[in-house]
C-alpha cells in the first residue's frame, strides 16, 4: 500500500517511505556530508542497490525526496492547528510559529540547518524552491481564503512560506520565530499592513 | 575568467580544461597556474563570484535612475526576473549541472546577502520608517524579500510591473514604511 506523500511532492511507494525515513535518521544522527547511501541502506535495511534503482540521481535527490517528506508532515502537523484559526493573522502565526518550531525540534532540519547550512542552500535556490512555495501554498490557502479573498489568499500563502524558509535557513539575531510572542509581532508588523492595504496601482 | 566563461558555455562546468582556458585566454597553462593556485575549482568559484557581482552591480545602476525605494524595488525586481531568464548560460546550467552550480552559488550567498542589506540600507535613509520599525529591521526584511524573488517568481509574474508594483506595495513596504 502505498503512502501518498502530501500535495504535490509526489506519490510515495512504501519502499521509498522505508528509505527516506532511514536517511532522515541517518542525517538526524551524522549529518549530511558523513552520510553515505551505504549508510542509508543498512539503516534502512535494503541493499545498496534497491537504493539506487529507487533513487537514480543517487544522494542528491534522496535528499530533495526527505526534504519533500519533512514539509509534507510538517504541512500534516499544521492542519489542525490552522482549522481553529480565528482570523488570517492567526493562521499565519500558528503556520509561521510552528513550522519554525518543527525545525527546531527535527533533528534532521536543526543539525542540517545549524552545522551544514551550505550543504542546503543549493536546495532552496531557483526553481528548487517552486515546488516547495507550490506545496505551502496549495496547503495554506484554503485556511487563509476562509478569511481573505480566494487569488490573495494563495498570495499571502507563499508570503508566509517565503519568509519561514528564509528565517530557517539565515536566522536572525532579533526575531526568533518559535516564540509565539514574537511570531506576532512580526506578523502585526510586516504582514498584516499588507493585508489591510487595497493596494491600486497609479493608472500611467 | 572570460575565457572560463567561454569555455564553461561550450563544455560545462565540469567538462572544461585548464588547457582550453589559456588557449582561449591566449596565455600559457603557467600563468593560470600561477594566478589561480587552487586550479581549476578555484578558476569556477572565483568566476562564478565575479558573474554574481556584475549581475548585482548591473542591478544597482538599472534602478539608480529611479528616485523611490518602491520604484527601485519595482524596476529592480522586474530587471532581475529579465536578466536571469536572458542569462543563456545561468539557464543551461540551471538545466545540465543544476547540483554544481547552485553549490557554488551557494557560498557566496551570505556575502551577496549582506551586501545586498547594506545597499537597501542606504535606500531606507531617506525614506520615512513606519512606527515601531527600526532601520535594522526594515533593511533585513527587505533583503529577506528581495533575496526570495532572485530566480524564484513563485506565484507572480515579473514580467507585468503593475503586478509587481502591487506586490512591493503590499508584501514588501505596506509594514516598513510610514502610509
Amino acid at each position: 500500500m502505498s503512502q501518498q506523500s502530501v500535495l504535490s511532492l509526489g506519490e510515495v511507494s512504501s519502499a521509498e517511505l522505508r528509505v527516506v525515513q532511514a536517511a532522515t535518521r541517518c542525517i538526524g544522527r551524522w549529518g549530511l556530508a558523513k552520510t553515505t547511501l551505504d549508510d542509508v541502506a543498512r539503516e534502512a535495511g535494503v541493499s545498496r542497490a534497491t537504493v539506487y534503482r529507487l533513487f537514480p540521481g543517487g544522494k542528491s535527490a534522496l535528499v530533495e525526496a526527505c526534504g519533500g517528506h519533512e514539509i509534507g508532515r510538517l504541512l500534516v502537523t499544521l492542519d489542525s492547528e490552522l482549522q481553529t484559526a480565528s482570523t488570517a493573522a492567526d493562521v499565519l502565526v500558528r503556520a509561521m510559529c510552528g513550522a519554525a518550531r518543527f525545525v527546531a525540534e527535527n533533528d534532521a532540519l536543526s543539525m542540517l540547518v545549524t552545522h551544514e547550512p551550505d550543504v542546503l542552500r543549493p536546495f532552496l535556490a531557483f526553481d528548487r524552491v517552486q515546488p516547495i512555495l507550490t506545496a505551502a501554498r496549495a496547503f495554506v490557502a484554503p485556511h487563509l481564503a476562509r478569511h481573505l479573498p480566494t487569488d490573495r489568499a494563495e498570495q499571502v500563502a507563499e508570503w508566509a512560506t517565503r519568509l519561514v524558509i528564509s528565517f530557517t535557513f539565515t536566522p536572525d539575531r532579533s526575531i526568533d520565530l518559535t516564540d509565539l510572542d514574537q511570531a506576532v509581532s512580526f506578523v502585526e508588523r510586516f504582514i498584516l499592513p499588507g493585508l489591510d492595504r487595497d493596494v491600486l496601482p497609479s493608472p500611467g | 575568467m572570460d575565457a572560463v566563461v567561454i569555455c564553461v558555455e561550450q563544455a560545462g562546468l565540469g567538462e572544461f580544461s585548464l588547457e582550453d582556458v589559456a588557449a582561449e585566454a591566449g596565455v600559457g597553462r603557467a600563468t593560470i597556474y600561477r594566478h589561480f593556485r587552487g586550479g581549476r575549482d578555484q578558476l569556477v568559484s572565483e568566476t562564478i563570484t565575479r558573474e554574481v557581482a556584475w549581475f548585482w552591480q548591473d542591478l544597482a545602476q538599472a534602478v539608480a535612475p529611479y528616485d523611490t525605494l518602491e520604484d527601485r524595488l519595482v524596476f529592480g525586481l522586474v530587471s532581475a526576473g529579465q536578466r536571469l531568464a536572458d542569462h543563456d548560460l545561468l539557464q543551461r546550467l540551471l538545466i545540465s549541472e543544476p547540483d554544481r552550480l547552485l553549490a557554488e552559488l551557494a557560498t557566496s550567498e551570505l556575502l551577496v546577502i549582506s551586501v545586498l542589506a547594506d545597499y537597501i540600507r542606504t535606500l531606507l535613509a531617506t525614506e520615512t520608517l513606519a512606527q515601531g520599525i527600526t532601520l535594522d529591521d526594515a533593511a533585513d526584511y527587505l533583503t529577506r524579500m528581495l533575496f526570495s524573488f532572485i530566480g524564484t517568481p513563485g506565484c507572480w509574474d515579473l514580467s507585468d510591473t503593475n503586478a509587481v508594483r502591487r506586490l512591493v506595495r503590499t508584501q514588501f513596504l505596506a509594514g516598513v514604511l510610514a502610509e
